[in-house]
């Protein structure tokens, strides 16, 4: 392994847009104000499934609102994702609907000169709805006598007739699962469900549209992928991408609710054009909650298995309930296929994933996609087949685990390549004795009330979708690295930060490169006119996909630099390397060996410039070959109070394996974050709806949709971090991913800590006290 | 759909100085008229379209009503003192461990810096946090009318959920919690989804002991109810009783035929009817350990 010493990646640094953040002046979409700019609301259906038979906006119009309706909005069905290839891409969406598929969808829109002006013209909108038949479950929703969402939706260009609601399914085969489970001497079978948990970021979506002169559109969105949007509302408003510039704004989160294009981005666009004023449309938590969630799954899965251990089959049936609307189903069922097959080695092996539609809110993506899900049910499982085996947990997963030199394709089916470094043993190991795991007692040695167990659970994610042949799924990203007269670098690229730390990690990666400081080293504003495409910043690619395009731009920018230096100090380039100098806080280029052979990269950029040499710069598009998996191990011990069904957790673990970690703190972060979201999933989160009105149960408020916070997690000094000693050889600097990946073992390591607790199997997540009493009160009766 | 970002509805806000202001301005407008002492139940039942008020007289800003103070054993709390004060306050006299406890249960920093006691008491919501422990307290309010005031013993005055017998026209100024009696300990404790919550269920216990001899006891409930309620049916049965682990499981096991708790967002009935018993057997065990001083 390729051991190096660097200066700036792997350093502990104060990230460079903290200062404003905790100041409170970091700008955001909603703090974003443009002269003569008007506010929009939007007019809701308060029906889960719904026709407007008429929209009468005449009132609003007279209290002097811009109003639009869905008579008003381009007749194209759109999908608001734009990752996956367009033959792949489902479109069932319009601007505003004729027909609402869920409480919250929006009929029609209107803008005022104040927020307040909007909202009470939006109270005066008159809608005349006729309520259809709605279905809230999804093996309902599949019956041939359930009410319809659809007839008919697109697939790319092509009709497509939706039958029984589904959506689309997704079946996937290697080798023969019947002849596995025949050579199988225990054949295992179980399922589970996951709940469909709200996303929570910190900000509501929202959106700034100004109309410009010349007929264009600029536009000031929450989202993690700004050259998607501009691609999307330039096919449905029709407009040149010349014309349509979007713009990169700090976001307050997403976790994966802004790889679509959010629905509100669309209908501010339509106002604004109609208005031909600028318009401003910021969500509210209420209108937000009805926008997206996690995809909740329900996994059947059957392992066939050795007696010491050897998986021979694996089978796992997936029904995912999607919502109204298919926003990236389709990718989804390719990906669980994907989490399925990647996390244990099977010589033979079944998928079949069904999504359907229900009158809920929308799905999507939601740190994981579909990971944590199935790592959920396939962690639980593997304890389950460990105690039927009499093996302990940790020997059947290290013996079955997918590693080194294997074919990992954790992003589906079309997405395949080679693990090339992988830190699983050691994580599992190191972490065995972190957290006491030989002196675990079984469930049937504890007794009192308070009972303590560990559990363990495996999981990644990959760094991105790249792979060497292109899939189903488009990967790739667009930088320049850029350097200044001063010696200083400007790095441009459309990457998005979602809070994690992703243009830091650019920033560093550049800095190493060139060896600049890295308080020299700026990220530059970005929008879609004046960057290279990027897809999206999601599927934990921004550090392995996009800061491995900012590297090769650097090594670009660094070739040129040296040449330019080369020619200044009459010497050839190759010989010549950087240093950083701390006095002065410049890059020296120099020759090894001698005393006078150096210059400061600011001279050489400064004197290339009086030169007429021009601009030293660096500018790629790449795509990444591989697909690597950043692997995570948590450890969790929990305490379950057995008389009231509380279940705490008390103490963790938490590993990872992200090849080179290039922002040590921000990394630790990401997987305090996704313990507690993770340990939330296990026992928390989950959006209710009442099948009487089709609404959340919580009315989309946080007072009644709770989310952890530091007081529910164990306290820090039960919180042992730690990473895995790996290097990518793929990677900027050996540097994999980590964001999803974070969150997708945690599920499963409470569940089995819950397990070695007090001997109950619990299947369906959130395992909250009223559940987990009652199956405590089952067992009792049971014994 | 609620709207929590955009509050259109008008109203008149009125900052008012002094209490007779205050309870001429209540006279004056009738039910038109809300009053708002810290705004973290007023605010969101505004913006949930539950009130709509033609008049807000906020009364944080009377300078008579912002006190805590130790009068001759009796505690006095002003209606516009903020609950992190009380809190503060309750944190440093043991006797009030119970009141303390609910107060911290409460855990959001802003409500805490925002809301007030009697804000919580005049919201009477079912499961308000303070309630359970002040009736354990003995607590009592001072209610005050164009006629004059007039002192409530707490446990006449909720009758029903968000009811009390407090008149539109009166103004509530003051919390009153009698001497506590040397060998009373007290103890609160609460479920709920979070850690900063509106409960699940709630329990308050103050009890007076003298080595296992259990002198006065009370209890009290929250969220199982429509009003926050005493459990007197319960405190007879460990009232001049030696405690043991039989008495106590006794009471437990009683519980639940004593309250009427409902299935609501947060948590069920048949969960709530079999918890009670156990959270009030903790609280027991809490307050009676504090009035031993064994805590």
């Amino acid at each position: 392994m390729e051991k190096k010493k660097f200066s700036a990646v792997g350093k502990k640094t104060r990230r460079k847009d903290g200062y404003a953040k905790v100041t409170g002046r970091e700008l955001y979409t909603s703090d974003i104000s443009l002269p003569g700019m008007l506010h929009a609301r939007v007019v809701r259906s308060p029906y889960p499934h719904a026709r407007a038979v008429s929209v009468d906006t005449s009132q609003a119009e007279q209290m002097g609102a811009v109003c639009i309706t869905y008579d008003h909005v381009p007749q194209m069905l759109y999908n608001e994702r734009q990752v996956s290839i367009p033959e792949k891409t489902y479109r069932d969406r319009l601007v505003l609907a004729h027909k609402a598929r869920h409480v919250g969808e929006g009929v029609a829109a209107v803008a005022h000169r104040t927020e307040k002006l909007a909202e009470k013209a939006a109270e005066n909108v008159a809608v005349e709805w006729e309520q259809l038949p709605a279905v809230f479950d999804p093996y309902q929703a599949m019956q041939n006598d359930a009410p319809k969402l659809y007839d008919q939706i697109k697939l790319g260009e092509k009709d497509l007739a939706i039958e029984n609601n589904i959506a689309c399914q997704r079946e996937v085969s290697e080798g023969d699962v019947k002849k596995g489970f025949a050579e199988a001497d225990v054949v295992v079978e179980d399922a589970f469900r996951t709940g469909r948990v709200y996303h929570s970021q910190m900000e509501t979506k929202s959106v700034v549209c100004r109309p410009e002169a010349d007929g264009g559109i600029t536009v000031w969105p929450t989202t993690q992928s700004i050259h998607n949007t501009r691609q999307l509302l330039g096919r449905i408003f029709d407009i040149p991408l010349a014309k349509v510039n979007v713009h990169r704004v700090p976001i307050g989160g997403a976790f994966g609710s802004s790889i679509q294009m959010n629905t509100p981005i669309a209908i501010c666009v339509a106002l604004a054009l109609k208005a031909q004023k600028p318009v401003k449309l910021v969500l509210t938590r209420e209108e937000d909650m009805y926008d997206h969630c996690k995809y909740p799954s329900i996994i059947r899965l059957k392992y066939g298995v050795k007696k010491d251990g050897t998986i021979t089959a694996g089978e796992m049936q997936a029904v995912v309930d999607i919502g109204g609307h298919n926003i990236q189903a389709y990718p989804l069922l390719g990906c669980m296929t994907g989490w399925f097959v990647s996390l244990y080695r099977m010589p033979h092996l079944r998928f079949k994933g069904t999504a359907v539609y229900t009158n809920k809110a929308p799905a999507c993506a939601m740190q994981g996609y579909g990971n944590p899900q199935v790592t959920f049910a396939v962690e639980s499982m593997m304890d389950i087949i460990a105690e039927q085996l009499g093996m302990d947990p940790i020997d059947l997963r290290l013996k079955n685990y997918v590693g080194i030199g294997e074919t990992f394709w954790g992003q589906g089916p079309t997405v395949r390549s080679i693990i090339r470094s992988c830190g699983v043993e050691e994580m599992l190991l190191r972490g065995k004795k972190k957290i006491d795991w030989d002196y675990r007692l079984p469930p049937e040695k504890k007794t009192g009330r308070y009972r303590r167990g560990i559990g363990v659970g495996r999981g990644f994610h990959t760094s991105g979708t790249g792979a060497p042949t292109p899939g189903e799924v488009i990967d790739y990203s667009t930088a320049l690295v850029k350097i200044n007269e001063d010696g200083s670098v400007d790095v441009s690229t459309a990457l998005m930060c979602h809070g994690g730390g992703t243009l830091e990690a650019c920033a560093k990666i550049v800095a190493e490169e060139l060896s600049v400081p890295l308080e020299k080293v700026g990220i530059s504003p970005s929008d879609t006119r004046s960057t290279g495409y990027d897809v999206c910043t999601h599927a934990t690619r921004g550090v392995y996909c996009g800061g491995g395009s900012v590297h090769r731009a650097a090594i670009l920018a660094k070739e040129k630099l040296l040449d330019f230096a080369g020619r200044l100090l009459e010497v050839n380039p190759l010989a010549l390397e950087i240093y950083s100098e701390t006095g002065s806080g410049q890059g020296i280029v120099h020759l090894p060996g001698t005393l006078s052979k150096n210059i400061s990269i600011g001279e050489v950029a400064k004197t290339a410039q009086l030169k007429g040499w021009g601009t030293i710069f660096g500018m790629i598009s790449h795509r990444q070959v591989n697909c690597p998996p950043c692997f995570v191990t948590n450890f969790i011990e929990v305490e379950v109070d057995t008389l009231t069904g509380i279940i705490k957790p008390i103490r963790t673990v938490a590993a990872v394996d992200a090849g080179t970690v290039v922002n040590p703190d921000l990394a630790a972060g990401q997987l305090e974050g996704g313990l507690c979201r993770g340990i939330a999933l296990a026992l928390l989160e989950d959006t209710d709806y009442d099948p009487q009105t089709g609404q959340l149960t919580c009315g989309g408020y946080f007072t009644d949709y709770k989310v952890y916070t530091p007081v529910d997690m164990p306290d820090l000094e039960n919180v042992s971090i730690f990473s895995a000693n790996t290097h990518e050889p793929t990677g900027p600097f050996g540097a994999k991913g980590i964001g999803e990946a974070a969150n997708n073992p945690t599920a499963g390591a409470v569940a089995n800590a819950v397990y070695n607790a007090i001997g109950i199997r619990l299947k369906e997540a959130p395992f909250t006290p009223e559940k987990v009493l009652m199956a405590i009160k089952d067992r009792n009766e049971r014994v | 759909m609620g709207n929590t970002r955009v509050l259109t509805h008008e109203f008149e806000y009125l900052p008012t100085t002094s209490v007779p202001e205050a309870i001429q301005l209540l006279n004056e407008h009738g039910r038109n008229a809300t009053i708002m002492a810290g705004g973290t139940d007023v605010i969101p039942q505004l913006k949930y379209s539950v009130i709509a008020p033609a008049l807000l007289i906020d009364i944080s800003k009377i300078p008579d009503l912002d006190y805590i103070k130790d009068q001759e054993g009796h505690l006095k709390i002003g209606a516009s003192a903020k609950l992190r004060r009380v809190e503060q306050f309750c944190g440093q006299n043991r006797k009030y461990a119970c009141l303390y406890d609910a107060l911290f249960s409460i855990g959001k920093v802003q409500v805490m810096n925002m809301g007030t006691l009697a804000g919580n008491l005049c919201t009477a919501s079912p499961a308000a946090d303070s309630a359970p422990a002040l009736l354990v307290l003995g607590g009592r309010v001072k209610l005050v009318g164009r006629e004059g005031e007039r002192i409530v013993d707490l446990n006449d005055y909720f009758t029903g959920p968000r009811k009390t017998v407090k008149a539109h026209d009166e103004l509530m100024t003051e919390i009153i919690v009698p001497p506590v009696k040397e060998g009373m300990g007290g103890a609160f404790t609460k479920m709920a989804r979070v850690g900063s919550d509106i409960s699940k269920i709630t329990c308050a216990v103050a009890v007076e002991r003298q080595n296992e001899h259990c002198g006065e006891c009370k209890v009290a409930m929250g969220a199982v109810a429509p009003t926050p309620v005493r459990l007197t049916a319960i405190e007879k049965m460990l009232t001049n009783k030696t405690i043991d682990e039989n008495v106590l499981d006794e009471a437990k096991n009683q519980i639940a035929a004593y309250i009427q708790p409902l299935t609501d967002v947060r948590s069920t009935e048949a969960y709530r009817k079999q918890i009670a018993g156990i959270l009030f057997k903790d609280t027991f065990q809490k307050a009676w350990k504090r009035a031993g001083g064994e805590e």
